[in-house]
């Protein structure tokens, strides 16, 4: 079955200038697809139709179809109903998508309730449940902080758990480890592969990082100025790509490779950091998988 | 002469206000025309070592010598000196370039800041000079920092920072901006960098201190690597020797951290 079908998606200013042109693809259920682009490819704004989040001022004309429900031209009240339980979305900058204002705890609070229809204190166990599943070490801690204080990457950890609060059909996942440190951002690549897993999601990830992209999906769709140039399996486009642009990319994110040791030559066991200031804390000793920390020893740090 | 261009030596670094330093007892050693990356991630004290260096706060413990000498921010004549010396890149192309200025003027403005030229023309055939070396068109010198891409702007300001024929380039990030296609171009102009005579001698040629997150940017363009944990130097070599047996533990998980692509078939 397929859970996202996006045929001939087109995104258009008022004065009729083309931002994604005739983009089509299929996500079938329980699938990984990677959107690959540049700046401008029209990748994020891709998945901002799909959301039915575009800037105003931007038109998605073509067809997005999630299940039966058709979502270009669709109400606010379909759309609504859809976004949460149907497609979820976790970004680059997990600061968008939480309030400085509010305690982690009621960010969550929200979406439990209002699709899941919880109260009292089935609801605050759902809260705790919703942050030790994203491997929050002291979800009760977690829950009561601001966002301020915890780390970046334990913010893009409460994203994700504010994403899969409802557990989606559809997770999509724009450049979520972007902004992150490269330590971090195995931890939460980790994570996401196996909430996806986990839960038979289907992951539509969007990224400019092709190595990031071949680890998580099995398809690949690369875009460049708004249009599709290439898709197919992730492992064959990699490796026989036909598009002289895909080649590039390729070429390019190569070249800067061949710098590096090979993985096989590399000494074993490395030591997973959430944080750097952390790397003496025993529950990242190396006995512990990426993600897997001890719960009850972590401490919420500030950020200094 | 003393065969260190600039180092640190033995730094500590407290922000007013902490109750902790920043940093520890750094201690990196540039030679003449040398390149050496440092890498380490958020936090790390990077960019706070990359201030010192360039004389933007002065250490509250150990001392930043040019040139074998303290580095003294009271001495604006020396200062000069230091500065058209030591130049820096940094990460993002947008907010490095003012946009009221041209790239002409732009280029040339550490020539007319630190007094090193002011004739018109000479400063006009030393613009074509520096475009021509960035593998920018002539015509770019009248234009505005907002007709180029990011690319572009990083060629700009690398060509600011050559300006003066500095002995050393700071550059901090300087390709984490900018998209894949482009980011190898950058670190071949960065490679190529001061190497076109390669007859001349290392230590006449321009050095460069790369402080990056990604182990390889530093590893196309550096001859050493420090690596940088909590404001400590945990581990330093030749790039090739740290890379190929990485000693300390930190350095292993950041090598082990990158995602690499599937191997090529056949």
């Amino acid at each position: 079955m397929t859970a996202l079908s996006v045929q001939n998606l087109s995104v258009q200013t008022e004065d009729h200038r083309a931002l994604v042109s005739d983009v089509s693809f299929e996500l079938p259920a329980g699938q990984r697809l990677g959107i690959i682009g540049e700046s401008g490819s029209g990748k994020s704004l891709t998945a901002l139709a799909v959301l039915g989040l575009l800037p105003s001022g931007l038109r998605a004309s073509g067809s997005i179809r999630l299940g039966n429900t058709e979502l270009v031209g669709a109400s606010a009240r379909t759309l609504n109903g859809v976004r949460g339980s149907g497609i979820a979305a976790v970004f680059q900058e997990p600061l968008t998508a939480l309030d400085p204002l509010m305690r982690i705890g009621e960010q969550l609070a929200w979406p439990l309730s209002h699709h899941r229809g919880l109260r009292g204190d089935a609801l605050q166990r759902a809260i705790i449940e919703a942050l030790a599943a994203v491997a929050l070490p002291n979800p009760e801690k977690i829950a009561r902080s601001y966002i301020h204080e915890v780390s970046g990457g334990q913010r893009q950890r409460v994203a994700i758990a504010l994403a899969l609060a409802c557990n989606p059909d559809i997770l999509i996942a724009d450049e979520p480890t972007t902004a992150l440190d490269i330590s971090v951002q195995a931890e939460i690549l980790d994570l996401l592969d196996g909430a996806v897993r986990e839960r038979g999601m289907s992951l539509l990830l969007i990224s400019h990082d092709l190595a990031v992209v071949s680890q998580m999906t099995e398809q690949l769709l690369v875009l460049r100025g708004g249009e599709g140039i290439e898709q197919g399996p992730t492992r064959q486009l990699l490796t026989t790509p036909e598009a002289e642009y895909t080649r590039l990319l390729v070429n390019t994110a190569r070249s800067l490779e061949a710098y590096l040791p090979e993985v096989s030559a590399l000494p074993k066991a490395p030591v997973p950091l959430d944080d750097p200031a952390r790397a003496d804390d025993p529950a990242q000793s190396p006995g512990n998988p990426p993600g897997h920390a001890n719960p009850n020893t972590n401490p919420v740090e500030n950020q200094a | 002469m003393n065969e260190y261009l600039l180092a640190a030596d033995n730094v500590d670094f407290r922000y007013p206000g902490r109750d902790t330093n920043t940093l520890h007892g750094i201690t990196l050693a540039l030679r003449r025309g040398e390149r050496v990356g440092l890498v380490g991630e958020s936090g790390a004290g990077k960019s706070t070592i990359l201030r010192l260096l360039l004389g933007l706060d002065a250490p509250t413990g150990g001392a930043v010598r040019f040139q074998g000498q303290p580095l003294n921010l009271r001495d604006r004549a020396g200062l000069r000196g230091f500065r058209s010396a030591v130049q820096n890149v940094f990460q993002d192309p947008y907010g490095a370039l003012d946009p009221r200025a041209t790239v002409g003027r732009t280029i040339t403005e550490p020539l007319r800041s630190l007094g090193i030229e002011r004739d018109r023309e000479a400063l006009k055939s030393r613009v074509a000079d520096l475009l021509a070396a960035v593998d920018l068109p002539a015509d770019a010198a009248d234009r505005y920092p907002h007709a180029f891409s990011g690319g572009q702007r990083q060629r700009i300001a690398i060509a600011r920072a050559l300006a003066p024929n500095p002995r050393l380039i700071l550059a901090d990030e300087p390709v984490s901006a900018l998209d894949m296609s482009v980011r190898t171009q950058i670190i071949e102009l960065l490679r190529g960098l001061g190497r076109a005579d390669a007859s001349v001698p290392d230590e006449n040629q321009t050095g460069l201190l790369l402080v990056s997150h990604d182990l390889s940017i530093v590893a196309a363009l550096c001859d050493r690597v420090a690596v940088l944990q909590d404001g400590r130097i945990v581990e330093e070599g030749h790039t090739s020797e740290v890379l190929a047996n990485p000693q300390h533990p930190y350095t292993r998980t950041l090598l082990a951290a990158i995602p690499r692509l599937p191997r090529a078939e056949g």
